[in-house]
């Protein structure tokens, strides 16, 4: 029997595991302090850069990790493969056609094209759930402080989206609940609030935030004028991933028809942000700190343009074939995933080749048991 | 709904259930038992919450029916169990609290730990050194982010802002019952890991075999 040591030695590593966390979490509190932020960096951002040549991609606030990926305005596809300081550098993956998701059915099936003038009349089939996990995110030119515990300007954003929803055959729904105190349980709190609001069946979600870099970062000129940019955030830890990346590819697709350059880009970005509770499901960081309220909410009322294009415009709908096909490769990935986890756990818990079989018939059998097609005599031949 | 986003939520909410029984049935529950317990959460969370003063409410689906458990468990367990089980809720309740201060906001900046996972992992590690049990860990998650919403409602009368709060409010899909089910998932993984080690394997196999013949017995009894 090796018990005692092999204890001791899991014990030691199980103690080693929980202070590594500690020092991470420590670590990462006294660099928030510097910051004198909570979510922000205002001692800078992070900067995602070609490896080839050093360009810059894209900034954000937003931390950057090895393996995300992000869809730049012009449709380019970036891996970032390795992080030094506040840098991230990107290796240049491919020129990706949007349309190949969702453009592609057109408007050629008139049985399609009825159902879609039938959606449009009735608009309580085309309910849209707006909500702010971090409600106390403000703008500091307008809001004067950016960040307000009881309720910041992003809050006016959320409204104004809804306000230019409501003018569409959509029915908004709109939460105002700011889920502070502003720590890391707040998405913990607004799942309570996205899982309420799913109740009503909506097609869409979109949690409505801003970022933390320079006001130029989120400017740019569309139709002639200076507007703010918005960016697509995909939480990468969840099922409904590649599914909510084709709805953001698609969305952004569909805003460069008709207002280019308002789509700063897509994020897919290490988390979940709740994305898991249904596909169709997105983040948006409506410019930053450092742009004006109310430029957001000019740029969100555009955006709410580019979800009725996408929904009822000319080459809607788009959600078919595409959307189809990326959800069921999600389904299988996850079927996968989930036989994985279970074998693996079956072969740690059993060892053994016949003990593993077993497990397998007495799984079968409890099963069949539990959805009452037991052998009332127990016999499992 | 597009077809393919139909099986997508399907499949999902199907393999969250099952992995969910498998989890709840570890607690020294029947399979029946588990799976009305699982088909409560579920349904309760689509039922209306149960309001107490103006902006503070439970849910029946991941609020009352995991609390209601942890009260069963608590009752059933051996005096040592129990208090163990306490001590580990609250330090996890404290640690919990304490990291939800210090990690940052934006799970982005937690690289693959999202703060549902450390909620999970810190009640699975206190449940397991405290209690040594599954349902000391099943405890210190549930009663963790219970007092956590509790502590946050606290902290946010104190500050000024009242801020609504539901506890258990996504229903069977709120962090409580998913710190519930993934702490028991860790508890399970370190336990079988050390039961691997420290057990001879056919010392094992009859431990398993005993279990095994158990729980058929149990299932039995309550046909």
């Amino acid at each position: 029997m090796i018990s005692q040591k092999m204890l001791s030695l899991f014990l030691i590593i199980i103690t080693l595991t929980v202070n590594l966390v500690f020092c991470q979490t420590i670590f990462a509190s006294q660099a928030n302090q510097l910051q004198g932020v909570l979510d922000e960096r205002s001692d800078g951002f992070f900067t995602m850069k070609k490896i080839d040549d050093g360009t810059v991609i894209m900034r954000t606030a937003r931390n950057i990790s090895v393996g995300d990926l992000y869809v730049d305005q012009n449709n380019n596809l970036f891996a970032v493969t390795e992080v030094a300081g506040d840098t991230a550098w990107a290796r240049f993956l491919r020129n990706i056609e949007l349309s190949s998701s969702f453009h592609q059915t057109g408007v050629t099936d008139i049985s399609l094209l009825q159902v879609q003038a039938g959606n449009e009349a009735n608009k309580d089939d085309n309910k849209i759930v707006i909500y702010h996990t971090h409600g106390a995110e403000s703008y500091v030119p307008s809001d004067g402080t950016e960040s307000r515990l009881e309720g910041g300007g992003i809050l006016d954003v959320g409204k104004s989206f809804e306000n230019a929803l409501r003018d569409k055959p959509f029915e908004p729904i709109r939460s105002n609940e700011t889920h502070v105190p502003h720590d890391a349980n707040a998405y913990q709190r607004s799942r309570r609030t996205a899982e309420e609001l799913l109740k009503e069946n909506p097609i869409a979600l979109f949690d409505i935030h801003r970022d933390a870099v320079p006001a130029e970062e989120y400017t740019e000129t569309v139709e002639g004028k200076p507007t703010v940019q918005i960016q697509f955030v995909v939480g990468r830890q969840n099922q409904n991933m590649a599914a909510n990346q084709s709805f953001a590819e698609s969305l952004e697709k569909t805003a460069d028809d008709i207002y280019p350059g308002l789509i700063k880009g897509i994020f897919m970005a290490n988390g979940s942000y709740n994305q898991d509770l249904q596909p169709s499901s997105l983040l948006l960081e409506v410019g930053s700190h450092e742009n004006t309220k109310e430029g957001a909410q000019k740029a969100i009322s555009l955006f709410a343009d580019v979800v009725e294009s996408y929904y009822f415009g000319a080459e809607a709908p788009r959600d078919s074939e595409g959307l189809r096909s990326v959800a069921l490769r999600s389904v299988l990935w996850l079927v996968v995933v989930a036989l994985v986890a279970v074998g693996i756990f079956m072969l740690l818990s059993t060892g053994s080749r016949e003990e593993f079989m077993y497990k397998i018939r007495n799984f079968f059998r409890k099963d069949l048991s539990v959805l009452g097609n037991k052998n009332k005599d127990g016999d499992d031949k | 709904m597009n077809i393919g986003i139909s099986v997508l939520i399907a499949v999902s909410i199907l393999i969250f259930l099952g992995f969910g029984h498998r989890a709840l049935d570890r607690l020294q529950l029947t399979d029946k038992t588990a799976l009305l317990i699982l088909v409560g959460m579920l349904v309760g969370g689509f039922l209306p919450e149960l309001s107490f003063f103006n902006d503070f409410g439970i849910n029946i689906g991941g609020g009352l029916i995991p609390l209601a458990l942890v009260v069963y468990l608590l009752v059933k367990a051996e005096a040592w169990e129990r208090g163990r089980s306490i001590i580990a809720s609250l330090l996890t309740a404290f640690i919990i609290y304490g990291l939800m201060k210090i990690l940052p906001v934006e799970p982005t900046y937690n690289m693959a730990l999202d703060p549902l996972f450390v909620i999970a992992l810190t009640a699975g590690v206190m449940g397991y050194i405290f209690g040594r049990s599954r349902r000391g860990a099943f405890i210190a998650a549930v009663m963790g982010v219970i007092l956590n919403d509790i502590f946050a409602f606290t902290e946010n009368m104190a500050a000024g802002a009242p801020a609504p709060i539901v506890i258990g409010g996504a229903g069977v899909f709120d962090a409580i019952v998913l710190a519930g089910i993934l702490s028991l998932g860790m508890v399970e993984v370190f336990g079988e890991t050390l039961e691997r080690i420290t057990l001879a394997g056919k010392d094992r196999k009859m431990e398993e075999e005993n279990r095994n013949k158990d729980n058929t017995e149990g299932d039995e009894k309550n046909d």
